[in-house]
């Protein structure tokens, strides 16, 4: 990953303009969600003070940061005005594919060849999304829930249909910490940085964006505009594989339909996030924070005592709200 | 009379309410002193006009004399702003489009406001607001108008039918209306010599018969040939209304262009250099064999009437759109067709008609909105500086006098000569040889007009060579260096020096409109060929395949074929039908039902409550449930209505919300089912399951309501082409709400025959149903995006789906092939079907 280090002239005013863009980010709507989230925790200390112990948020943290990388990978299809209906698929298969045929003290180059093998299948699956979408104009829709059962199929013809054990390296690495931090916190971190990197400062990044915001526009501007929908669903591929491969060794035995809980999850975080649905601009810090707010709630009903029933029908509530919050505050503002 | 005298008598003080159906000059329609403004521009001022039984009213004047504005306020589609509209003397208080139809105004219009996707008998009856006229009524009628009707057959796709037959009907459409005031706008556009002669004689009867006509042309000679009364439009201004002997067609042509110069242009300073961009021979949809040279140092226009190949020329040689034939040469290179990023490369830049949908990222700040085509100027280490593009952003700003509060506004807090500004400024940033520019200062205030054609000289004069396209004849007299004036597809005329005048302009225009050869007789489809082309024909390939399947697997599996397996089969066929029917009900309209599974997996859960083994009436309690899905289904129109979001996001939330609903009520599987209920549902008829007629049924029910219910015509119209559901007075929330209440009904009849399957009340089912019900909507051939489908095609697909589900088990196949082949199926079926109709409409 590459920072702006270099120390020139301009780093001054380079920095002040980094600075800016958080101090407005945290203003919009990342700023709300992150009041959300600090008002959930106390709600959280009143309703089921248990759910706010230290063990209890290093319990849900990995989950956090795992739904929050899908997540990510959801509001890039988003930013081009899709949906994808195969993250389900994709990380179940990931599960999969990071478990499939691994002993326990499977060595190193095995592990890594495997995972690379996953990380390269969600890629190529985002990418077929991504050229029948673009290129044969079938909706985002309809391709990505086709694909969604084609990727399951693959989970049950490769696992047979028992789900494997995740190898030691990779269940240590995932519920590891590193200087206190859990590994898969930091990698979320790093995702979201270097996601955002990408989306503000690169010339591909900020192409990415003007096809979101007005594909017609982007074309009369000579932008290639097939070419960023289709890595929007390639890198979403990508990011469903981190979310997959971490969700394995998190989990060590995951359930071989354990991605299908992502679909509205990813949803909800997106829009929690304060995301548009309506494509163009987002934020993958707000997005993390939705998710960090998302599974936080859960938790906490959880530490509640409700039912998992629940929390399905609260999740379907936030999408509505959150959704038609976006839907009215421009409307007032415009006012 | 003279027509003055005429408008002065105020015959409205008469108050004869049973007016005369004979030319008696007494107005049967009347606009009052209307104006329409939209914002600071004023469409039509203070216009007063009569129009009165048994005349034809001729309206003539240039693009955007307020020709159109005029008809949309006389038939009510939009409301002026001052003035009144009166009927037989009487105010309307409330014109809208349902009310002058009412009120007898029939209006042919230029885009004809027919859907697509509906026959051209479901279009007559979708416009009259009827019943299906019968075959040989409209073949009549169609005959009256053009000779055999031009080859359409009332079963007729309108998607299978060219421009010319679009018109055809829309013109039947209207005398089918039996219109006291009939409005045509530009009628005989795609017309041939005879084909007009037709419709004039036509016109000619129904005058002799009372009504009143408006006819709105730019083929003046044409117009001057039917006309009782000529009125004039220039700049939404009336300049004269004049009975058609005495005036003659300079005078007339006098009136349309005499404007004065009443804007400032900058000199002309032209100075060909050598040739930047050559044309030759460049053909495509809408112009062929187009070449000239673009010199440096020069502005060169285009002009033309609305739609005779000048913009569809634009946009290939910018390569929005693809050429067929010739070349592009800019700066001696060639440049590739059809490829916007390589003639931008090529140096051509291009600043759009419509800067809202085509040219600005509306919710993005100036500064990223002035660099998008210098980006690569911007980064320092590969990293955009947020210095250097703020420092180009105000660059450009100070440059063109961009008013701003700064480079973080977004074009929105622009005005509109401000915004067109900034395109000018971003594509001038990459430095083009070649500026092509669609209508330079549309929306644009005067000011700032001024300013555009002062930075176009400028550009020229540095010897970038400049194409402008313009529909004001007096902007291009005063812009341009050198005018190539565009009629049916090819330059007619070139005006170069003293010769660029809006007089010449005008004239080329208007007398350069031959008249097109009539239509080569159009033979007549068959009906196999409707019936290859309809909604029904993917019936044959998937019953076909399904039989295929069916065979191999009775060959390979002695107990494939027997009764049990054919029954059982059969019930969960029924299932899948009705979830598909639901699911095609929101299809029709472009829209999509995720929840459909899980709300059928709802409906188990419930009836293991409500249909309970010791509980009370099982009709009340399948009343019940049905009653609670239809509710679902008016909680998602109302939540796609009233908060606007769209359907996938409001369905995906009760796709989850619903499953969760169902763990809540039956966190384990309990609670049996009545075992009458069971008996019942499984009891056969003739053999046939019960559940299986049902499918039947409602499909059978389905078919006949989408093709004869007006309910059904406007579900499909409104997935056809909104906008002109819109224009026919259908509104949104009389198609969403049928829409979605009758998926989510289906759903709960697809769940009470599931419930009856299991047999006790379990959350675990159902949900895999939205993705089979999709599958089979797709595979029917029904269009995903609306429109297109036919129940009896979705019965046969769900049956395919089902056999498929099926014969796995027996083929000895893993359960993995049950995913492939139904998520294959569905993105297999889009793509096959996506590419035929793409190919069907680009003809």
């Amino acid at each position: 990953m590459t920072f702006p280090a270099a120390p020139d002239v301009n780093s001054a005013t380079a920095a002040d303009g980094v600075f800016r863009k958080i101090a407005r980010a945290a203003s919009g709507s990342a700023g709300l969600s992150v009041c959300a989230v600090l008002l959930l925790v106390v709600l959280s200390g009143l309703l089921a003070p248990s759910s706010i112990s230290a063990a209890a948020l290093f319990a849900m943290l990995p989950f956090a940061a795992i739904l929050g990388i899908a997540s990510i990978g959801q509001q890039l299809v988003i930013q081009q005005r899709g949906l994808d209906l195969s993250v389900g698929g994709s990380i179940s298969l990931v599960c999969v594919l990071a478990t499939y045929a691994l002993p326990a003290g499977a060595p190193f180059v095995d592990v890594i060849v495997q995972l690379a093998i996953a990380i390269v299948v969600a890629v190529g699956a985002g990418v077929v999304n991504g050229l029948l979408i673009a290129r044969l104009h079938i909706p985002s829709l309809v391709t990505t829930i086709g694909m969604n059962a084609v990727l399951m199929g693959f989970v049950l013809w490769i696992s047979g249909g028992t789900p494997g054990n995740a190898p030691d390296l990779l269940d240590r690495f995932a519920l590891g910490r590193s200087m206190g931090i859990p590994n898969t916190v930091l990698i979320a971190i790093v995702v979201t940085v270097v996601a955002a990197v990408i989306a503000t400062r690169t010339i591909a990044g900020r192409r990415f964006v003007l096809v979101g915001v007005n594909a017609p526009a982007a074309r009369a501007a000579g932008i290639r505009t097939g070419r960023y929908e289709i890595g929007a669903y390639a890198l979403a591929g990508l990011c469903y594989a981190i979310a997959g491969i971490l969700l394995a060794g998190l989990l060590n035995v995951p359930n071989l339909t354990v991605g299908q809980i992502y679909l509205l999850a990813t949803v909800a975080a997106v829009v929690v996030g304060g995301n548009s649905l309506s494509g163009g601009r987002a934020s993958p810090f707000a997005t993390v924070i939705g998710a960090l707010f998302t599974t936080q709630l859960g938790q906490m009903l959880f530490a509640a005592g409700l039912d998992r029933s629940v929390q399905y029908l609260l999740q379907g509530a936030i999408v509505i709200a959150g959704a038609s919050v976006h839907v009215f505050v421009p409307r007032w503002a415009a006012r | 009379m003279s027509a003055a005298q005429a408008m002065a008598a105020k015959p409205l003080d008469t108050g004869s309410a049973g007016s005369e159906p004979v030319s008696d000059r007494t107005p049967v329609l009347r606009l009052e002193a209307v104006t329409k403004s939209y914002g600071p521009v004023v469409a039509l001022a203070d216009v007063t006009l009569d129009i009165v039984p048994g005349e034809v009213h001729a309206i003539v004047g240039e693009n955007g004399a307020g020709k159109s504005t005029l008809i949309n306020v006389a038939s009510g589609t939009i409301s002026a702003t001052s003035g009144s509209v009166l009927m037989d003397g009487q105010e309307v208080a409330n014109p809208t489009p349902a009310v002058m139809r009412g009120g007898g105004i029939a209006v042919v219009h230029q885009h004809p406001a027919l859907a697509p996707d509906l026959t051209v008998r479901e279009n007559i009856a979708l416009g009259l607001d009827g019943g299906l006229p019968d075959r040989g009524s409209l073949l009549a009628a169609l005959a009256e108008v053009v000779s055999d009707g031009m080859g359409i057959d009332p079963d007729d796709k309108l998607s299978e039918l060219n421009i010319a037959q679009w018109h055809v009907v829309e013109i039947t459409k209207a005398m089918l209306l039996k219109p006291r005031i009939l409005i045509l706008d530009e009628p005989t556009e795609p017309f041939g010599k005879g084909e007009t002669e037709r419709l004039f004689r036509l016109i000619r009867r129904l005058v002799a018969a009372g009504v009143a006509v408006v006819y709105i042309s730019h083929r003046l000679q044409e117009v001057l040939s039917i006309a009782d009364i000529v009125t004039v439009l220039r700049d939404g201004r009336l300049i004269a209304t004049m009975p058609r002997q005495s005036v003659r067609e300079e005078d007339v042509v006098a009136k349309i262009a005499g404007r004065t110069m009443d804007r400032l242009f900058p000199d002309k300073i032209s100075r060909p250099g050598a040739a930047r961009l050559s044309v030759r021979d460049l053909s495509g949809a809408g112009f062929r064999n187009v070449t000239f040279d673009l010199p440096g140092g020069t502005i060169v226009g285009l002009a033309g009437i609305e739609g005779q190949g000048q913009r569809a020329f634009l946009r290939a040689l910018v390569g929005l759109e693809n050429s067929r034939g010739g070349s592009v040469l800019c700066d001696g290179s060639p440049v590739p067709f059809g490829d916007r990023a390589q003639s931008l490369r090529h140096g051509i830049g291009f600043v759009t008609d419509d800067r809202h949908a085509e040219g600005l990222f509306a919710g993005l700040p100036l500064s990223e909105n002035l660099t998008v085509p210098v980006l690569a100027g911007m980064t320092r280490s590969w990293l955009i500086s947020p210095a250097r593009e703020a420092a180009a952003a105000e660059a450009a700003i100070a440059r063109f006098s961009i008013k701003t509060p700064d480079a973080h506004a977004t074009p929105r807090q622009l005005s509109g000569g401000n915004q067109q500004k900034v395109l000018f400024a971003r594509e001038l940033g990459a430095k083009p040889k070649v500026l092509v520019v669609d209508e330079p200062t549309k929306g644009v205030d005067v000011g700032a007009r001024f300013e555009i054609y002062k930075a176009l000289r400028t550009l020229s004069a540095e010897e970038t060579a400049v194409l402008v396209l313009c529909s004001d004849a007096l902007e291009l007299q005063g812009l341009c260096d050198m005018v190539h004036v565009f009629s049916n597809g090819r330059i007619v005329e070139t005006l170069e020096g003293d010769r660029v005048s809006e007089a010449n302009i005008a004239g080329a225009m208007i007398g350069g409109t031959q008249t097109k050869r009539d239509a080569a007789s159009v033979s007549r489809s068959t009906r196999w060929r409707r019936f290859a082309k309809g909604d029904l024909f993917p019936i044959v390939p998937v019953s076909v395949v399904t039989l295929a399947i069916m065979a191999v697997a009775a060959v390979l599996n002695p107990y494939y074929l027997t009764p049990f397996n054919l029954a059982s089969m059969g019930s969960l066929m029924a299932v899948l039908a009705l979830v598909a029917a639901g699911q095609a009900c929101v299809f029709a309209t472009g829209g999509i039902d995720l929840s459909s599974g899980p709300l059928a997996g709802l409906v188990v859960v419930l009836a293991s409550f409500l249909i309970a083994k010791d509980g009370g009436s099982i009709l009340l309690g399948v009343a019940a449930i049905l009653v609670i899905a239809s509710a679902v289904g008016l909680f998602h129109a109302g939540t796609i209505l009233l908060l606007r979001l769209p359907p996938i996001v409001v369905t995906l939330a009760t796709f989850v919300a619903l499953g969760g609903l169902s763990l809540l009520l039956r966190p384990e599987p309990a609670g049996a089912i009545s075992y009458d209920y069971i008996d019942l549902i499984e009891s056969k008829v003739l053999g046939i399951p019960f559940g299986v007629l049902v499918a039947l049924a409602v499909t059978l029910a389905l078919a006949a309501a989408g093709s004869f219910t007006r309910i059904g015509r406007r579900l499909r119209a409104w997935g056809s082409d909104a906008h002109v559901a819109l224009r026919l007075g259908i509104r949104p929330a009389a198609v969403t709400i049928p829409a979605y209440v009758a998926s989510a009904f289906l759903s709960g009849l697809a769940g009470l025959l599931l419930a009856a399957q299991i047999g006790i009340g379990s959350a675990a089912v159902g949900t895999e149903y939205t993705l089979m019900g999709i599958t089979a909507v797709v595979i029917s051939g029904a269009s995903v995006t609306g429109g297109r489908l036919s129940f009896l095609a979705i019965l046969v697909a769900a049956t395919l789906v089902q056999v498929t589900l099926n014969v796995t088990s027996f083929l000895n196949l893993d359960t993995a092939w049950q995913y492939w082949l139904v998520g294959g199926a569905t993105i297999l079926g889009a793509a096959i079907f996506s590419q035929l109709r793409g190919r069907s409409r680009g003809n």
